[in-house]
């Protein structure tokens, strides 16, 4: 106990950011602890409503409580961000280990593959898969995945490649440990920390990205709630509506900021206890 | 650069973009919904069987995966990238007249972009922990936090509706319709330029270098300007060719916001109405650009940063 108050003590701005995440991901699990209303409820006699006491943050173009869809959209964003990060993550390290530790053609084969993608601006071949797979919200996490996980990839095998060079995985490889036993015990523990770094710098990114591609109309589809997907929505009502455009927006910025914080102090965090 | 690199470097650019024309032409080929219903369905007509086998015959849409592969292929490296289908035009005469607006804007941006980022970035790395330095700091966050579309929306409600000084819609490529586009996609790109600025400069400052000129009594603005910024060139250069990568994704959100009749929105279209032949086109072509871009950033190194050339003849 006494240590785990050293560490928060240590680390106020980073244990307050986690808090501020945990904040976020009880909003995603509950989300009737904020508000009773149904975020798909339209009452068309209430459409486009100003901000009131009744609807905090208006109402939309259906008459549907606009904070109750913002705080529903949480549980498509976040949810979404993780699982796209956890899928990029564990294919790009996977590969990227595979590749450093066995080199030779299977290393050729999955770097080159990573080459195609990586030579390749992201959004523009999600849209591309997206389009031809149909626009859904599994189809987008699939079609940023597809195109996102090089970075893991080539970041774990240069890792790998150092780790390699170590006295202590030459003795392992002497001593006939199983190669699946130094794959795990070596190679990815070891390269694990900075992975995770990206990891979670990359949270808030994707789900920029996510949101992007709802608001092309390629990601979640109507009438779910979810953040770039109501800002598209709300779009034609910029002048009469702006709360419709300002609070999805706002919402979107503060769980991004909160995730990007996460990843910058957790980067810091991890360089100094490297520096100790 | 030597030709044999170029040419190296030219190879593994024709490899990568059989790779991306493989891999779209496999997912078109696994694409549900077939292609000839939704040409006709676009073209408003419901046809009967026998049409849609004659023009499957026709399209050579029965032959195997592999024999329209290379079919395709063989047509491309002619310039045939096939017809849209919903325009009824060669996609490769559509993607040229949406280029230029494209190039344009995203030229248009960098340069705005670079006007932003560049003296912000040494700014705050001379000025570093200074209030300065955190000011741009908190800014370079938020607009790294923002997405890029929301900032379109809001600069066009500010600009375009309320004020009413610049167009909401952009559907001609003059320059005041030029403006709100390019300032999002600025706004966006230099969040992220700033920081890396910041951090090259910073990297550059350690130098012995620097010390060394202090010593010999330079001007603090002389060791900024011609040593320290002309070798921080290179990484930053190297940085402004990637970034066009998300550049190129990034105009497409932007586009179809001003309705900026550039290649993005075109893409856009493209995939809303599963036009696949002008999807195909598109995505060559960004993979085109992209590389040769690269390509570009690459070869200049030669003449930003003397060294390569001398630790190559070494």
């Amino acid at each position: 106990m006494k240590k785990r108050s050293a560490f928060i003590w240590k680390h106020k701005v980073f244990s307050v950011l986690l808090l501020l995440a945990f904040l976020i991901l009880l909003i995603v699990i509950f989300p009737e602890i904020l508000t009773s209303k149904d975020p798909n409820a339209a009452v068309m006699m209430d459409a486009l409503q100003a901000p009131s006491r009744a609807h905090p943050f208006g109402t939309d173009k259906l008459g549907r409580d606009l904070f109750a869809r913002v705080v529903y959209g949480a549980r498509t964003s976040v949810p979404t961000a993780f699982l796209l990060v956890f899928l990029i993550f564990s294919i790009g390290s996977f590969l990227g280990i595979i590749a450093g530790y066995f080199g030779g053609f299977i290393d050729a084969l999955i770097m080159r593959i990573a080459d195609i993608m990586i030579a390749f601006p992201g959004l523009v071949l999600a849209m591309a898969i997206v389009g031809i797979l149909g626009p859904n919200l599994m189809n987008a996490v699939l079609a940023i995945a597809a195109v996102s996980w090089p970075k893991y990839a080539r970041l774990a095998r240069s890792l790998v490649l150092k780790i390699r060079q170590r006295d202590y995985v030459a003795a392992a490889v002497l001593t006939g440990s199983r190669t699946g036993y130094i794959l795990r015990r070596y190679m990815f523990r070891l390269s694990l920390p900075t992975l995770i770094v990206t990891a979670a710098t990359d949270i808030g990114k994707m789900m920029l990205e996510m949101a992007a591609l709802s608001f092309l109309g390629f990601g979640a589809q109507p009438p779910t709630p979810e953040w770039g997907l109501m800002l598209n929505e709300g779009r034609s009502y910029l002048q009469i509506a702006p709360w419709l455009m300002i609070y999805p927006g706002l919402a979107m910025f503060l769980v991004v900021s909160v995730f990007n914080l996460i990843g910058d102090s957790l980067r810091d965090l991890l360089d100094t206890a490297q520096e100790e | 650069m030597s030709a044999k690199v170029i040419g190296r470097r030219i190879l593994q650019i024709l490899i990568v973009l059989l790779g991306i024309s493989f891999i779209t032409f496999c997912l078109i080929y696994l694409a549900p919904g077939d292609p000839v219903t939704a040409m006709y369905a676009n073209s408003g007509g419901v046809p009967n069987a026998d049409v849609i086998a004659q023009t499957r015959e026709e399209l050579g849409l029965n032959r195997p995966f592999f024999v329209q592969y290379v079919s395709w292929l063989n047509a491309a490296l002619h310039g045939d990238l096939g017809n849209s289908y919903t325009m009824s035009m060669p996609v490769s005469q559509i993607l040229l007249s949406r280029l230029w607006p494209t190039v344009k804007l995203a030229l248009f941006s960098i340069v705005l972009m670079l006007a932003f980022s560049v003296p912000m970035g040494m700014l705050t790395a001379v000025k570093k922990g200074k209030a300065v330095d955190y000011i741009v700091r908190v800014l370079t966050f938020i607009g790294n936090a923002l997405p890029s579309f929301w900032i379109g929306l809001m600069l066009m409600n500010a600009f375009g509706l309320k004020l009413g000084i610049l167009p909401v819609m952009s559907s001609d490529t003059g320059i005041q319709n030029l403006i709100l586009p390019a300032v999002t996609l600025a706004v966006s790109m230099s969040a992220a330029y700033t920081r890396q600025v910041r951090a090259a400069i910073l990297e550059e400052m350690k130098q012995g270098y620097v010390t060394g000129g202090k010593l010999r009594g330079l001007r603090p603005r002389v060791i900024l300007w011609r040593h320290v910024f002309k070798n921080a060139l290179l990484p930053l250069v190297t940085l402004l060719g990637l970034s066009f990568g998300s550049l190129m994704g990034g105009t497409a959100v932007v586009e179809v916001i001003f309705s900026y009749p550039g290649l993005g929105n075109l893409a856009v279209k493209a995939v809303t109405s599963r036009d696949y032949p002008l999807i195909q086109g598109y995505v060559l072509w960004t993979a085109l650009i992209y590389m040769v871009i690269n390509l570009i950033v690459d070869i200049s190194y030669e003449y930003l940063d003397p060294r390569t050339k001398a630790r190559r003849r070494a």
